[in-house]
């Protein structure tokens, strides 16, 4: 557990180094004025007024919460996406790949699972495409959520980079290997559902999957949250972007509160390993 | 030995086969034998002589396909295997193999019928016990699922107080302990009776024990040879003994079968058996036999122990090429070995045996 | 089902690998084709378009096509006040009531025909059009008044202003006006928005796509079978150091990562495909990394010592030839097909600078445009292509180096 809480706070370390450093650098080379992300000054000018014994200018406060008053929207959407994309993948993955390896020479399922990876592996530009498309022509009868969902569910087929396609053959080779295992002869042998007992099996490999793959997928949600106009973080991202001048200070944060995403993401798959198999973890 | 009563468990004319690259294997070619109530059966051959593939293709074990094409299986008079040859359709080819093809709606039929069968009237006790349990799952779990599935005895107060009792009529010292333990963290020994206490607890009417021997020390053996026999006695089910140590199974059984290359090459009760010279044994059994006694004297084991089997012949006695015997015989009975496999024929009362060498 | 012998690989991969680089060998050929007629982007730019474009751009500030709302008592006055019709409200984009756009180039002898599809109901349509040379008003292009579809034919070549006026229920008149140019240029794939050339925006978008796409496979895996190599032969600071870039690396998400180092060289794209090539670098270092560390205790490893061969030619030759050249040679083409579907990515995504000619931009103009298949099509198509060709390069190199055993 304690390696894992480590490991994450010095990825999150490193990302906040990374994001900081990319976005302040320039302008630090580039000019004698100093870097600018408006917390510094923010901070530095309460500080002053603080060191001073005076009350704090409102317009420092106002600034920050104006400029924040949109981030717990901007999170719960990335988040929705993210998760709901994750959970979509494996909805359509775990059935799939369970069914080719239990069953190797049903010949339906064995296409069924090679469609599915030929189409998750078709470059995301080319369904990005697609989707705008039918997403066009859904706009009108779906409500904000839904079409959430939807858009959500159609993602995850083709952003995340691959990620149906890979988390679908990682279950069928599992799977294989799962049902050679003696254990699950006993299973059968005893009269015990060997389903659950492959499930309870896969949730170490598939975990370990979806966590290494979580990166991907918040890129992924990135480009969805552009293309679809859903206001995310990652949409904030590019909106700051692109003003003029760039909002440094809201790039940080919303890049930030993304790895933050993808680290619970990821503490969440672990974890679910660990429930899994407390024995081997624990 | 006449058979009054309808044996608990009755295999007849079973064929199994798998696809291999080299083609199709048949590792069950037309076995049959039985057990009743309270008796026990021991079976010996070395490995791919198909003693374990009898028994796991007909309980739906196996990942090989095609798996059992023909023959009957009945448990206490049921047959698994009934009415399902029309799924099975078997071809010639030019070249004289045969294509087998399967139906997919075989599995499904016999998977509804073995499902009150498995694990219930029929259980197994399988080799590598440490690695043949449920790795996450405690020995207690294990025997909880299993009383869970009985009615009587489903209040939970019960159910563990009646398994620590097993667990301590199986001679573990520190039953709460095993209870609360994951398989990994018992010896192999102690993996071994707890899977018998799992399966005991099932209540089965017949128990398969798989190369119960296998991987244990000398002492660890006996133990666990010793609480299978226990638990056949107590518990009055019939007992199938598998290994590819004659000298496991014959102190242990009161029949026995030695299967060569998917087929039953002699059977005789384990007492006539013993009585037999050298020259009346069929030369396998003999191999076997000589193998044990080296064993016994710890001397270098046989060749026979765990040799691949050669290819199936397509005709002919497939032990043909290391038989002992034959080179010994008169030519035209050699050129009969060469041409037809032998049949199952009476050489001496209760004993019969497959070799064109004996007069019967 | 026989499975593949060794032999029936190599014809497959041979197959595939003369695909492959036939492909490959086509695309460099258009990237310095594109290049050598055009050296500098910006330029390549003004050339496919209009003379005129750069010029109207500047007065219409980049607004072909807007849209307006008037009221009877201006439009009444504009009648009075000039041809210039000033509206009342110009009409917000939440709610525009026109859901289609003309489009922008017809040609000369060619039949132009623009079918608009509104929000709400419109009727007796009619046309103002003016031309901007001369301020003449032209009469080719003509209105049916109850469909509002606009057809005419050409017969010089011109900017026109063009208005495209109907009558809403309340009274009020909602104005489509746009730019319209008639050109004697034959369009393969006709125009985007601006009137570019299509065709000709493909064709100077190589430049974009395949050869800068070369800097980021360089780095990722010239530089990453270094660096891996040598962390795992002797350790040491190359290994901390590719440590460390893992570490930091895989910490952001990767297109975040690029989109930031894109934005902040003001999309200077070998900025962005070294970014792209340090995205990927560690995945490839820690491969041959492994490879390495794997074979480096061999024993022929010693036995090749013994013999004298120097250390360096024992990791080149030995190890990572003979057994990494698989892994080598796939990761190159995933590393190309990377890089390249980056850059279309991160343009699709409206990102880059709009005066670089690129596959995305031609894309995102087309999205802009309800999905144009003049635009759409050609542009995925020459994706697919390149794509293709990596994958056909990777599947022939991998058949053709697959280990025989």
């Amino acid at each position: 557990m304690w390696p894992m809480l480590r490991q994450g706070a010095v990825t999150l370390a490193l990302a906040v180094a990374v994001v900081v450093g990319i976005v302040a650098v320039p302008e630090y080379v580039g000019s004698d004025a100093p870097v600018s992300l408006g917390w510094f000054q923010r901070a530095a000018l309460i500080f002053s007024h603080v060191v001073r014994g005076e009350l704090p200018e409102a317009s420092a406060i106002t600034r920050t919460t104006q400029l924040y008053r949109d981030l717990p929207q901007l999170l719960t959407q990335s988040t929705t996406l993210v998760i709901g994309a994750m959970c979509c993948a494996l909805v359509v993955a775990l059935p799939t790949g369970m069914a080719t390896a239990m069953a190797p020479y049903n010949a339906r399922r064995r296409a069924a699972a090679r469609l599915l990876i030929a189409v998750s592996s078709m470059p995301a530009i080319v369904w990005a495409t697609v989707l705008l498309l039918t997403s066009l022509k859904l706009e009108i009868s779906l409500t904000t959520n839904a079409r959430l969902a939807f858009l959500a569910a159609l993602a995850t087929l083709v952003l995340g980079d691959r990620l149906v396609g890979d988390l679908t053959a990682r279950v069928e080779s599992a799977t294989k290997e799962l049902l050679d295992e003696p254990y699950l002869r006993t299973v059968r042998a005893s009269g015990f559902h060997v389903v659950r007992h492959v499930a309870q099996g896969l949730v170490p490999p598939v975990a370990d999957a979806v966590a290494s793959r979580t990166l991907f997928l918040i890129g992924g949600a990135i480009v969805v949250e552009r293309l679809f106009d859903i206001r995310g973080l990652g949409f904030r991202v590019f909106e700051s972007l692109e003003a003029n001048p760039i909002e440094r200070e809201l790039i940080v944060v919303c890049a930030i509160g993304l790895v933050v995403l993808g680290l619970v993401v990821r503490s969440v798959a672990t974890g679910a390993a660990l429930l899994a198999d407390g024995r081997r973890r624990g | 030995m006449t058979l009054q009563t309808t044996p608990v468990l009755a295999i007849d004319g079973l064929v199994s086969c798998f696809d291999t690259p080299s083609g199709v294997m048949r590792a069950v070619d037309g076995v049959s034998l039985s057990v009743q109530r309270g008796h026990s059966l021991g079976i010996v051959g070395e490995s791919g002589s198909g003693k374990t593939q009898t028994f796991y293709s007909v309980l739906g074990l196996t990942r090989g396909l095609p798996g059992v094409i023909a023959g009957a299986a009945r448990i206490s008079g049921v047959d698994l295997l009934e009415g399902l040859e029309r799924f099975v359709a078997r071809t010639s080819q030019p070249d004289g193999t045969e294509v087998v093809t399967k139906s997919p709606h075989w599995q499904p039929i016999h998977e509804a019928r073995l499902r009150p069968v498995v694990g219930r009237q029929i259980a197994i006790l399988f080799q590598d016990p440490r690695r043949s349990l449920i790795p996450y799952w405690t020995i207690g779990r294990h025997l909880a699922e299993v009383y869970q599935r009985q009615s009587d005895t489903h209040s939970s107060t019960n159910w563990r107080e009646l398994a620590i009792e097993r667990l301590t009529g199986l001679g573990f010292s520190q039953p709460k302990r095993v209870f609360d333990s994951y398989p990994e963290r018992l010896s192999g020994g102690e993996a071994q009776r707890a899977m018998l206490a799992i399966t005991m607890a099932m209540r089965p009417s017949v128990l398969i024990a798989d190369e119960p021997t296998t991987g244990l020390d000398t002492i660890n053996q006996a133990i666990a040879l010793k609480s299978i026999a226990l638990q056949h006695r107590t518990q009055e089910m019939a007992l199938v003994l598998i290994s590819h140590d004659l000298g496991v199974v014959d102190a242990m059984v009161e029949d026995v079968i030695v299967m060569y290359a998917g087929r039953i090459v002699a059977k005789a009760p384990a007492a006539v058996l013993r009585e037999l010279t050298d020259e009346r044994l069929h030369p396998y059994a003999l191999e076997l036999r000589v193998s044990r006694d080296r064993r016994a004297r710890n001397t270098t084991i046989a060749a026979s122990d765990g040799g691949a089997p050669a290819p199936r012949a397509t005709s002919g006695c497939a032990f043909r090429h290391r038989c002992q015997l034959r080179p010994r015989l008169a030519p035209d009975v050699q050129a009969q070995c060469e041409r037809t496999a032998p049949p199952l024929r009476d050489i001496e009362p209760g004993y019969t045996a497959a070799c064109w060498g004996f007069d019967p | 089902m026989t499975p593949p012998t060794a032999a029936t690989r190599a014809v497959g991969g041979s197959r595939s690998l003369i695909a492959g680089v036939v492909l490959f060998v086509a695309l460099t050929l258009v990237n310095l084709l594109a290049y050598a007629s055009e050296p500098s982007a910006s330029d390549s730019y003004l050339k496919f378009a209009p003379s005129h474009i750069a010029l109207l751009r500047s007065v219409l500030g980049g607004e072909r096509v807007r849209e307006y709302l008037e009221t009877p008592a201006s439009s009444f006055g504009s009648a009075f006040g000039g041809a210039s019709g000033e509206a009342d409200t110009a009409v917000t984009t939440d709610a525009p009531v026109y859901t289609t756009r003309p489009s922008p180039v017809a040609r000369v002898g060619a039949l132009y025909r623009y079918a608009p599809a509104t929000r709400q109901l419109l009727k007796d349509f009619r046309l103002e059009m003016r031309d901007q040379a001369d301020e003449s008003t032209p009469a080719w292009l003509t209105v049916d008044p109850a469909t509002g579809t606009v057809t005419g034919t050409p017969d010089r070549a011109g900017t026109f202003e063009v208005s495209l006026i109907g009558s809403l229920e309340d009274g009020r008149a909602a104005v489509q006006r746009f730019t319209l140019w008639s050109d004697t240029r034959f369009l393969l794939f006709g125009t985007d928005d601006d009137g570019r050339d299509i065709a000709r925006g493909l064709f100077h978008a190589a430049r974009s796509t395949v050869i800068p796409a070369a800097v980021a496979v360089i780095i990722a895996v010239g530089l990453g079978v270094l660096l891996g190599a040598v962390s795992g032969y002797s350790g040491g600071v190359a290994a901390q150091s590719l440590g460390g870039l893992t570490a930091v690396v895989q910490s952001v998400p990767g297109l975040l990562l690029i989109a930031l180092a894109g934005r902040l060289s003001e999309w200077n794209l070998l900025v962005m495909m070294a970014a792209v090539g340090l995205v990927m670098l560690p995945e490839t270092a820690s491969g041959v990394r492994e490879l390495v560390e794997r074979f480096r205790r061999r024993d022929f490893v010693e036995a090749a010592r013994e013999l004298g061969m120097r250390d360096s030619v024992i990791l080149w030759n030995e190890i990572i030839w003979h057994n990494g050249r698989q892994f080598i040679a796939s990761r190159t083409c995933q590393a190309y097909t990377f890089a390249v579907l980056t850059e279309v990515t991160l343009s699709f995504l409206g990102l880059t600078d709009s005066l670089t000619p690129s596959v995305g931009r031609v894309l995102l103009v087309g999205r802009e445009n309800e999905f144009r298949a003049t635009m759409m099509v050609p542009a995925l198509a020459y994706l697919l292509v390149v794509i293709s060709c990596f994958a056909l390069l990777e599947r022939g190199l991998v058949l053709r180096w697959s280990r025989r055993r």
